[in-house]
């Protein structure tokens, strides 16, 4: 599989799971979200800090996320992203069907539906 | 290219790329501006290759809207823009049917009205020159 479908996947899927679980920690801004997605994967998982801006424009839209912009030295200004308390659940919602579907997935390559 | 022509290439390039509503265009892309525009404060000197790796192509974030987009949303657009083809395409034929009935009315008022050559009178069906009736 391609380095393209795997980065795709996680889009697809994780990324929301990916940045709510980050936030959950602490704010971040997206550069900050990019690093620690793939220090705390072990290098597993990479993205660039581009394709996190759709997503975390959803998050946002949809309440489960808000930012604030900070200024940094003289000239720069960040946009830290903060978990709200309907991004809390949202995270026990889809890490409960992540792990779920991770589970069933498993189950179907090794071959173990019958232990279910 | 420097570093405000390659700022504002890539940024028109990402813009163009975004299949969003203009309204959900603008506010992805003054997260996108900040944060190319705080890069570009560390990295003065960074070429439009380099904002690609550090960013990801126009490609990459316009397939990250799509795929965090629902299917649903996806449809809905389809639907609208099937619509909005539609009606553009039904004006469209509207107008060329009336210029098509324009020029021709003009035609046959255009060989009516010369003389000496025989015209054309719809109401009676019937041949006749300025002299009257053959």
């Amino acid at each position: 599989m391609s380095e393209q479908l795997i980065q795709s996947n996680y889009r697809r899927g994780v990324a929301p799971l990916i940045i709510l679980g980050l936030l959950r920690r602490e704010d971040m801004y997206g550069y900050q979200l990019v690093q620690e997605t793939e220090k705390t994967s072990g290098g597993r998982i990479t993205t660039q800090e581009g394709s996190l801006y759709p997503v975390l424009y959803k998050l946002e839209d949809q309440g489960y996320i808000s930012s604030r912009r900070v200024t940094v030295g003289k000239r720069m200004t960040r946009v830290y992203y903060h978990l709200e308390p309907a991004g809390e659940e949202l995270l026990k919602q889809l890490t409960q069907e992540y792990e779920t579907v991770t589970q069933g997935v498993f189950q179907i390559i090794h071959g173990g539906a019958e232990n279910e | 290219m420097n570093k405000n022509q390659a700022q504002q290439t890539y940024l028109r390039k990402v813009r163009s790329y975004l299949p969003c509503s203009r309204k959900v265009k603008n506010q992805i892309m003054a997260q996108i501006a900040d944060s190319v525009g705080s890069y570009l404060t560390e990295e003065p000197e960074a070429a439009y290759e380099q904002i690609v790796a550090r960013f990801g192509s126009p490609e990459t974030i316009a397939a990250a809207f799509v795929e965090s987009t629902g299917t649903a949303e996806i449809l809905r657009a389809l639907q609208i823009r099937r619509r909005i083809v539609a009606i553009v395409a039904g004006i469209m034929a509207v107008v060329l049917l009336s210029w098509a009935v324009v020029v021709t009315w003009t035609a046959i008022n255009y060989n009516n009205s010369r003389p000496g050559t025989p015209t054309v009178d719809i109401q009676y069906g019937q041949n006749r020159t300025e002299d009257g009736l053959n």
